[in-house]
């Protein structure tokens, strides 16, 4: 520069080339008139803003450039006019905010408007006569930035939401054992404040016998950190500001962190969890004590109950087997009602215990021919009383699915009863079928017997209760307390409908039989 | 009753006189009662077998030809007594035929575990008594009464 001759190589640009120079300018520059009228503009801004020189010199800023009418919330066009003002009041350049400011997509491409961010700055340029005569306005495209940014920050609130409200207490510590951020919850948990802990060794939370040994286990976890719970099958507490233990479950999940090794441990007041499964042990013993006790009581009953009857009845027959000559009849029919008596006696010992060991039997389910099962029944009855005139109907019954040793019992006690109550008839019928119900097939067993009168229904399914006189049909009460067990136990309903004289039907559910004909 | 203890063919533990004596008449009317024995509980029943205690007199090489016991005794149950002779081998070949008031399946399984050889449900009438025997092959070897060797 200070040889001159080398001026003329170094000659400033002509005039006309200046337009050139600044169009070509890098950078997005937009040269306005006092009148914020489009006067011009360099071909970076045009592609930015995907407009054309032609369209828009000559034409008003915000004619060019207005709000999108789909975004309400729009302050592009407020704010760029309220800097632009400042600009010509103050003469002065006027920096703005990153600005939203969307714009106009050309029909080319689609039209509408696209989102679009802005960091803008407005100079005024004076002219010779000191006059304020242009305001560059400068803008760089922010909109990229801005995103990632956006999307940088929900991520953050989002993590720190979860940290902060997750359900649990929650601690994040450092390779060093060092508390570097707790939630909520911890604070709760705990009682300390996040100030307090912060910076602390997580051994503050541990009661005091536990540190020491914490400090080697910690050390361990660190070598080979994995996802893990703590001291499996130990109980474990934490230790609280007022020094009360809480006793806890807790979690350990190795991570990274900016290329730091560290823990999140999630820690879970038991507390509750304790005293339910406390509650829940305690009432499981008296269950299990009194269950055992009923036990006992029933095997007692069976053995004890039984030796006095037996010496009844067997006492008895001797009586009348050695000293038959020196009884007359009377003499001999007293000592049958005994044995007679003493075996009904046991009877009744035999049926009520089968009745209590059902509610200790368990299930054996499976898939149970209901029609053979129900012809077996019928057979079987049939043999005892092989003169008996009665039909029997066995309609189609679809498959059921449980117990086919209770089933049976429960069919052959309602088919019994059927042709018990039905014996003084002379066209006795006994019918066995399917009836559809609101909760699917009720299987059923109907006759045209005695029946029973529904203001005694409440008594029907009692253990020992009976709606006829032993005169009239013998039975010991326990039969149908027998059948509604074993349908309860199945998960099913069983119930009746009567009528004097007119017979009685019996029904019954069990879940999970399919509605498909065996 | 009682037979002489050294040559004694059925022992009898029960603790119950009726149902001793009920059985004891099922087995006289066999003619089966001239060499049966009765004790009252498991461990009378035990000192019996093993020739222990009052029995310590008695020949424990002579054992008696069948046992019938009865699940629950005082002192010493059924099941212990049938546990203990089971087990050794000077008398774990003695039949024996486990009597009990009830068919609780739990005591059957329980006696069938300790190796007992029968099982009948009270009252022990003769024709139970003897279906138990015949079982066994036993039957006419009590019934017929053949001498000793």
């Amino acid at each position: 520069m200070s040889d001159p001759k080398k001026d003329s190589r170094h000659a400033a640009p002509a005039a006309s080339d200046f337009r050139a120079l600044f169009e070509s300018a890098p950078g997005l520059h937009l040269v306005l008139t006092p009148e914020l009228v489009i006067s011009a503009v360099t071909d970076a801004y045009l592609s930015a803003t995907m407009t054309k020189r032609a369209e828009i010199l000559g034409r008003h800023l915000f004619d060019v450039f207005p709000d999108n009418p789909d975004d309400p919330a729009a302050t592009g066009v407020r704010n760029l006019k309220a800097s632009l003002e400042r600009v010509l009041k103050n003469r002065a350049p006027d920096a703005m905010a990153v600005q939203k400011y969307d714009i106009r997509r050309p029909e080319s491409e689609g039209g509408g408007f696209e989102e679009r961010y802005w960091s803008p700055v407005n100079s005024p340029v004076f002219g010779p006569d000191g006059r304020l005569a242009y305001i560059i306005h400068r803008v760089e495209d922010v909109t990229g930035r801005h995103v990632a940014e956006e999307a940088l920050r929900r991520s953050e609130q989002f993590l720190s939401a979860l940290f902060e409200f997750m359900p649990d207490a929650t601690v994040l510590v450092r390779k060093n054992g060092e508390i570097s951020r707790v939630n909520e919850k911890a604070q709760a948990l705990f009682g300390y404040s996040r100030e307090e802990l912060v910076g602390q060794l997580i051994e503050i939370l541990l009661p005091e016998s536990f540190r020491q040994g914490h400090v080697g286990q910690r050390e361990g976890f660190a070598r080979a950190p994995r996802p893990r719970s703590m001291g499996a099958g130990l109980e474990l507490y934490g230790r609280r500001k007022d020094g009360g233990e809480v006793p806890v479950d807790i979690m350990l999940g190795p991570v990274t962190i900016a290329g730091e090794a560290m823990v999140i441990v999630v820690v879970r007041d038991v507390t509750e969890r304790k005293r339910a499964d406390t509650a829940l042990r305690d009432r499981t013993e008296q269950l299990e004590q009194s269950n055992g006790e009923l036990a006992a009581f029933s095997y007692s009953v069976s053995h004890d109950l039984r030796a006095p009857l037996r010496a009844i009845d067997g006492f008895a027959r001797i009586l009348r087997e050695d000293y038959t000559d020196k009884l007359d009849a009377e003499g001999r029919r007293l000592l049958g009602v005994v044995c007679s008596n003493a075996q009904k006696m046991g009877t009744l010992i035999d049926e009520l215990l089968a009745f209590s060991r059902l509610g200790r039997k368990s299930l054996e389910k499976t898939p149970v021919d209901m029609e053979a099962l129900a012809d077996s029944v019928v057979s079987q009855l049939r043999a005892l009383e092989p003169q008996r005139a009665v039909t029997v109907d066995r309609k189609a019954l679809p498959r059921a699915h449980g117990d086919a040793g209770l089933l049976q019992q429960a069919m052959a006690n309602l088919v019994s009863n059927a042709l018990k109550f039905s014996r003084n008839k002379s066209d006795a019928r006994v019918e066995i079928g399917v009836s559809e119900q609101p909760d699917g097939a009720a299987y059923y067993v109907a006759d045209n017997g005695a029946g029973f009168d529904m203001k005694y229904y409440a008594k029907l399914f009692g253990v020992f209760q009976r709606l006829h006189g032993a005169d009239e049909f013998e039975g010991t009460g326990v039969g149908l307390a027998l059948v509604q067990r074993i349908i309860l136990r199945h998960g099913g309903r069983v119930w009746a409908e009567g009528r004097p004289g007119e017979g009685a039907t019996f029904y019954f559910t069990l879940p999970d039989s399919g509605g498909e004909k065996t | 009753m009682s037979a002489q203890i050294q040559d004694v063919e059925i022992l009898l533990v029960e603790d119950n006189p009726n149902d001793a004596e009920l059985t004891a008449r099922a087995l006289k009317k066999q003619n089966l009662a001239n060499q049966l024995h009765h004790v009252k509980d498991g461990a009378e029943a035990l000192d019996f077998i093993f020739a222990r205690g009052a029995y310590s007199q008695r020949d424990i090489a002579n054992n008696p030809k069948i046992i019938l016991l009865d699940l629950k005794l005082p002192k010493v149950d059924g099941l212990e007594v049938l546990k203990q002779l089971k087990t050794d081998s000077r008398t774990k070949l003695i039949p024996v035929i486990m009597m009990t008031s009830s068919k609780e399946e739990r005591d059957i399984i329980e006696s069938y575990k300790l190796g007992v050889n029968s099982y009948v449900v009270k009252p022990v009438d003769f024709t139970q008594f003897s279906k138990a025997v015949e079982g066994l092959g036993l039957y006419w070897l009590l019934v017929n009464h053949p001498p000793r060797t």
